[in-house]
């Protein structure tokens, strides 16, 4: 994740920023269980899942959560500031399949000093469905500063 | 309560219920359990001497670690049930969906911070819908430092049915 700094003459509405590709495993749910605490058995025992109706072991929706949060905390470090963002759940979507996290621009605003850029945030399937849709607001600096 | 279902009624009478507060300390074990977790390898959350040189003077911790902390009661180890945020409110019907999470940050968390976190039931509603009768059920968190200072402040809302 080199990338250079962003700036906020830099952006535009409309634009999509860099995508964040994922591919949870198991052992990433596991890992994610016990960081998290959520110990729901949908996200690893998969005949337990299966009996609750679903195809298999699913992504934990804050586990896609914190990924959407690494897609704005890549795009805008190291002096970027994340101020807020959201996530609907939508969809589940499988262990062992990729997921890509993605953002586009809304617009564009200065707040005082501030820099702000609204966003669209959200989840997609290789086959292009939504599972989690958002937005986001961050802060970037200035290259007048 | 009596063996009935609870209604809008019963869960408006509810509102403003707060939970148990909660202390985090964010040591480096919490901090790493997550990064390896979401596969995260940003310097700024590791390494001082690349972060000293940012408008942090130092490495911070994640924002987004609070989608694993900010904190929501743990699931029954023998129910497996979605764990609620604030467990003092009964849930009005048995199953839970989760809808809608809004995160938002103040002062950058520090590893060695000591965080506390308090929740409260804050709105319910009741909606017709694909899976029948619904409640929506809205809880806030705050979260404050070991200085007092706000850290994040998160609104949560679970589909129940």
């Amino acid at each position: 994740m080199a990338r250079d700094q962003v700036y906020f003459e830099d952006v535009v509405e409309g634009q999509e920023i860099p995508s964040l590709i994922k591919h949870p495993t198991h052992r990433q749910l596991v890992m994610w269980a016990g960081a998290s605490e959520d110990f729901y058995e949908i996200h690893y025992d998969s005949e337990f899942a299966k009996k609750n109706r679903l195809p298999g072991v699913v992504v934990h929706g804050r586990l896609k959560a914190a990924f959407l949060g690494q897609m704005l905390t890549d795009w805008i470090s190291p002096d970027g500031v994340l101020k807020r963002f959201s996530c609907r759940y939508k969809g589940t979507d499988p262990a062992d399949q990729d997921i890509f996290m993605k953002g586009s621009v809304t617009s564009t605003r200065s707040e005082g000093s501030e820099g702000l850029v609204d966003l669209d945030i959200w989840t997609e399937q290789p086959d292009g469905t939504r599972t989690t849709q958002g937005t986001a607001t961050v802060s970037l600096p200035s290259r007048r500063s | 309560m009596t063996g009935r279902l609870l209604t809008l009624e019963d869960m408006q009478k509810l509102i403003g219920t707060e939970g148990k507060t909660h202390v985090l300390n964010v040591g480096p074990e919490v901090v790493r359990r997550f990064l390896e977790a979401v596969q995260d390898t940003n310097p700024l959350w590791t390494d001082e001497s690349f972060a000293k040189s940012t408008q942090y003077g130092g490495t911070i911790v994640p924002p987004q670690l609070f989608t694993a902390i900010m904190t929501l009661a743990r699931c029954s180890p023998e129910s497996g049930v979605v764990p609620i945020p604030v467990p003092e409110a009964p849930l009005p019907r048995e199953n839970v969906l989760e809808g809608e999470e809004t995160w938002e940050f103040f002062t950058p968390l520090r590893i060695g911070d000591v965080i506390t976190s308090r929740t409260r039931l804050t709105d319910v509603k009741r909606r017709e819908g694909r899976l029948g009768e619904m409640f929506i059920l809205t809880y806030e968190s705050e979260t404050v430092n070991q200085r007092g200072e706000k850290v994040a402040r998160s609104i949560n809302t679970i589909v129940n049915y």
